[in-house]
């Protein structure tokens, strides 16, 4: 036999249908009370059995069986014909091939002949909504007054599809997705039958994989079993999916913890020399970090389904990140599971979610976190002391290779420019990002230094926010500076990284380049000054030539 | 050797692994899908499965167990066997009538061996209504037929299609099979093949490609010089750059090449050294993740992606490339 194991289980009785207790139900009653309908549309997502329903359905009228409900006995002429699929009067339809109004009226001239051995013709339409609008429309009188021998099947995933004349004609029955254990249950028996030894562990990651679908359940037990190992275990099944182990995963968040970004690197890649499924991996990754972020959130560890022997590690790791950064890294996760689907970029786009995630992290001043953490939430962080500790390590270097080297010139007043620059920044941001330029209002300017732009903020909720869109405040300061600059959030009582820093005006902070000796910094330049001077002309001047002429200056 | 007439494929142990098992059980399916990113040998393995299918001995015990000596092995291999039939996309789509054709020949038996194989590849390409043509015939062809569907984008595919499939994901090769596979068929030194696997991410084809073709290489390296020289151009310069760029026919390969070479300047900022694929630029590569700042490059990153999105879509050529050469990098 070749045949898919999906083929060969396919359910032969109304009992057989897994999960579709109130289609069955429905259909046997009114098999029992003579009162069949003489159209139905099946619709539910796919391999939930609409198809082999339509079947028993087409069995049980005919079935010769004496007792009603015996039928389909699977034993009778008529139902062993349908088994063996060449019953005269069960004509079965691929509408998605047959979709034009030409083939409905072929099908609508047959109709009026009698079944040729059984009490009914049976027409089961499937994947029905591929048919043309004039198609479905050619079926509208056949379908509402058949002659008494046809019964009418539709069945498709897409009932949105079809037209509502078409609808309000039939007698609709919604499949739906089958319960995981529902799948596991079922996947037990065939496998008991097939003489495969499956561990419950096994069946339960090939139950949940297949999203409620029968078909795909059985479809993947059949593939991992195509290995013919006498045992199939949660190994084989991960190894045929592409999953990584619970452990490998709980290794990786401990190293994304450990705030190494060498070292997450080097662990993705030793991952995907073995062969993952990057996909597959980035929905496991994003799962675990949805428990560390429920047990950091919430302190009811009954929150998360999981065995006492996870949960306590789990609840370890949960400790050493801040709800933000979980929030952040799972949607950095999530976005790189999109960008996966495009085969452009490879990789990559998981290496800067990973990247991103991490360096969320080295934006913060050194010694703000831990201030932040005992505020937010002092009772659901009893170990707090590894986190910060790691951290600031690899922030520093980061900064320091990337910022410019600042010149030290003394130049304008810093609370008047600090002022100007605030005052433009929130100017700007109300186009970058309307919402956080409100919250941004209730901050005020700290200081300017080494590329760096501290605001301070009194209350912990207008941080949170601003942090989270400080990628927008910077894209701000940049816009205004016209270089790259880093905010800083600052809590109320934070002080500077440098104390001599408020006072002392930094040269860094001055929008021109450290080599031109300009005496007026002011990025908002005073209508009195000479336009030549502002950093955006003279750019312009320096990017793409040419003279500037007084009279274009005029107003 | 010469007689020797077996289609070899390179990595995916598990699933020729998996695939010849299934042959000798005589379990094989009647329908396959093969899933995985392009150049990575998806469709060379749906043509070794087919030879193995048809093979009249079906005795080895490496690769897919085709025997590469019989007369269907060695048809199969000069792709002239008549019971196997290779669909691929007419243009830019897989039409309804070349899917009427398989579900037509499908119902026929096999004109001299057991199997009828239909490969149809690119599926993505099948529209709507071609995807559900195949449905039925897909889910019960005849006992005789065996179809093997390809695509290296099975999210654009109907659920309907793949739940009916046995669907093997398969996978970038691991670097060191890319290698030995260079070493195997073109006799390249270690070093040569070990930086081509890496610059091929994995897609064994592409690294052949970049290996037959010296040319590609040594272009390669001068795109690499060009795009360092970028970053003091002005503005003005960069769009008279873009401008003669935009003219080259594998635009989204630049784009790929730069995408890879900025990571791997992110990379080394994060301390990744080991992890670059451009080793022999280690200096430079050091050089530019001393000069510009990471967030600097993680944007330009993005706006490579984004580019590369956007040409997909047809747009103007020339203004993406304007737009994202000003948005490269500055240093003098």
């Amino acid at each position: 036999m070749t045949d898919a194991l999906y083929l060969r289980y396919r359910p032969q009785t109304f009992e057989d249908v897994v999960g579709q207790k109130h289609v069955a139900e429905t259909l046997r009653n009114a098999l029992r009370q003579d009162r069949i309908g003489h159209a139905y549309l099946f619709t539910g997502p796919r391999g939930t059995g609409k198809t082999s329903t339509a079947r028993i359905l087409a069995k049980a009228v005919n079935c010769l069986a004496e007792d009603v409900n015996d039928r389909p006995d699977n034993a009778c002429p008529i139902c062993t014909a349908i088994n063996q699929g060449r019953l005269m009067d069960l004509i079965e339809i691929d509408a998605a091939s047959n979709t034009s109004v030409d083939d409905v009226r072929s099908l609508i001239e047959k109709v009026a002949f009698a079944p040729s051995e059984a009490r009914y013709k049976v027409y089961v339409i499937d994947e029905v909504h591929m048919l043309s609008t004039s198609a479905f429309n050619a079926l509208l009188k056949t379908l509402e007054e058949p002659p008494a021998h046809v019964i009418f099947v539709l069945a498709t995933t897409e009932p949105h599809k079809i037209p509502a004349t078409i609808l309000s004609r039939c007698q609709r029955f919604d499949f739906h997705r089958i319960s995981t254990r529902q799948i596991s249950e079922h996947l037990n028996e065939i496998a008991r039958r097939e003489g495969l030894t499956v561990t419950p562990e096994a069946l339960g990651i090939i139950a949940r994989s297949a999203t409620g679908s029968m078909r795909d359940a059985i479809s993947l037990l059949d593939q991992v079993a195509a290995y013919g190992h006498t045992e199939i275990d949660e190994e084989l099944v991960r190894d045929v999916l592409g999953m990584v182990s619970g452990l490998a995963i709980s290794e990786f968040v401990d190293a994304l913890a450990g705030g190494d970004p060498a070292e997450v690197l080097t662990r993705l890649h030793e991952l995907i020399d073995k062969g993952i499924e990057l996909s597959q991996f980035v929905n496991q990754l994003i799962d675990q970090l949805r428990i560390l972020l429920l047990l950091n959130v919430g302190k009811d560890p009954n929150l998360v389904d999981l065995p006492d022997s996870l949960l306590a590690k789990a609840q370890e790791q949960a400790a050493r990140f801040t709800a933000p950064q979980l929030l952040h890294t799972i949607r950095a996760l999530t976005e790189a599971g999109q960008a996966l689907k495009t085969p452009f970029a490879g990789y990559l786009p998981v290496e800067l979610a990973l990247l991103d995630a991490l360096n969320l992290d080295g934006m913060t001043a050194p010694g703000e976190k831990p201030v932040e953490k005992q505020v937010s939430k002092p009772a659901s962080r009893p170990v707090s002391s590894p986190r910060p500790a790691p951290r600031p390590k690899k922030a520093p270097p980061k900064r320091t290779t990337g910022s410019v080297p600042p010149p030290s010139k003394p130049a304008a007043p810093i609370d008047a420019e600090l002022a100007g620059v605030w005052k433009q920044l929130l100017r700007v941001m109300r186009g970058i990002n309307a919402k956080l330029q409100a919250m941004l209002r209730s901050g005020e300017p700290a200081g300017i230094q080494g590329g760096k732009f501290y605001i301070r903020f009194k209350y912990e909720f207008h941080r949170n926010q601003v942090q989270a869109g400080i990628d927008d405040v910077n894209k701000g300061l940049s816009q205004v500076l016209g270089r790259p600059m880093e905010a800083v959030i600052l809590g109320e009582n934070d002080p500077l990284p440098t104390a001599s820093v408020a006072s002392q005006p930094d040269a860094a902070s001055a929008p021109t380049p450290a080599s031109d000796p300009d005496p007026n910094p002011d990025p908002n330049p005073d209508p009195a000054s000479p336009l030549t001077d502002h950093p955006v002309v003279r750019r312009a001047l320096d990017d793409w030539g040419g003279v500037l002429k007084p009279s274009s200056l005029v107003d | 050797m010469t007689d020797d007439f077996r289609i070899r494929v390179y990595g995916h142990a598990w699933a020729q692994d998996l695939l010849r098992r299934a042959l000798q059980h005589g379990a094989t399916r009647h329908a396959y899908l093969f899933a995985g990113p392009e150049h990575i040998g998806k469709t060379t393995l749906a043509r070794a499965f087919a030879q193995a299918l048809t093979c009249e001995n079906l005795a080895g015990e490496d690769g897919l167990g085709a025997c590469g000596r019989c007369r269907s092995c060695r048809l199969a291999a000069e792709g002239m066997h008549p019971d196997h039939r290779l669909f691929a996309p007419a243009g830019n789509q897989l039409r309804i009538d070349q899917i009427r054709e398989v579900v037509r020949e499908a119902a026929l038996s096999p004109v001299e061996s057991r199997y009828k194989v239909f490969i149809i590849t690119e599926f993505e390409r099948a529209n709507v209504n071609a995807a559900n043509a195949l449905l039925k015939t897909l889910e019960e062809p005849s006992a005789t037929t065996r179809i093997i569907l390809v695509s290296h984008q099975p999210s654009g595919l109907l659920d309907t299609i793949i739940s009916r499939c046995q669907l093997l994901r398969m996978r970038p090769l691991p670097e060191s099979e890319v290698v030995r596979a260079l070493q195997e068929r073109l006799g390249l030194e270690e070093p040569d093949a070990r930086r081509l696997a890496r610059l091929s991410n994995g897609r064994i084809g592409r690294a052949f490609s970049l290996a037959e073709d010296p040319e590609s290489w040594q272009s390669y390296n001068q795109r690499i010089q060009e795009m360092q020289a970028i970053l003091a151009y002005s503005p003005a310069q960069r769009i008279a750059y873009a401008q003669a760029l935009e003219k080259h026919k594998q635009l989204e390969i630049i784009l790929q090449e730069w995408l890879l070479w900025w990571r791997d300047v992110l990379v080394i900022q994060n301390r990744g050294q080991a992890l670059i694929v451009n080793q022999d630029h280690l200096d430079a590569l050091t050089d530019l993740a001393r000069s510009i700042p990471g967030p600097q490059i993680r944007r330009f990153v993005d706006a490579i992606m984004t580019t590369a999105a956007y040409l997909r879509k047809n747009v103007n050529r020339q203004l993406a490339m304007e737009a994202l050469l000003l948005k490269a990098p500055h240093r003098e």
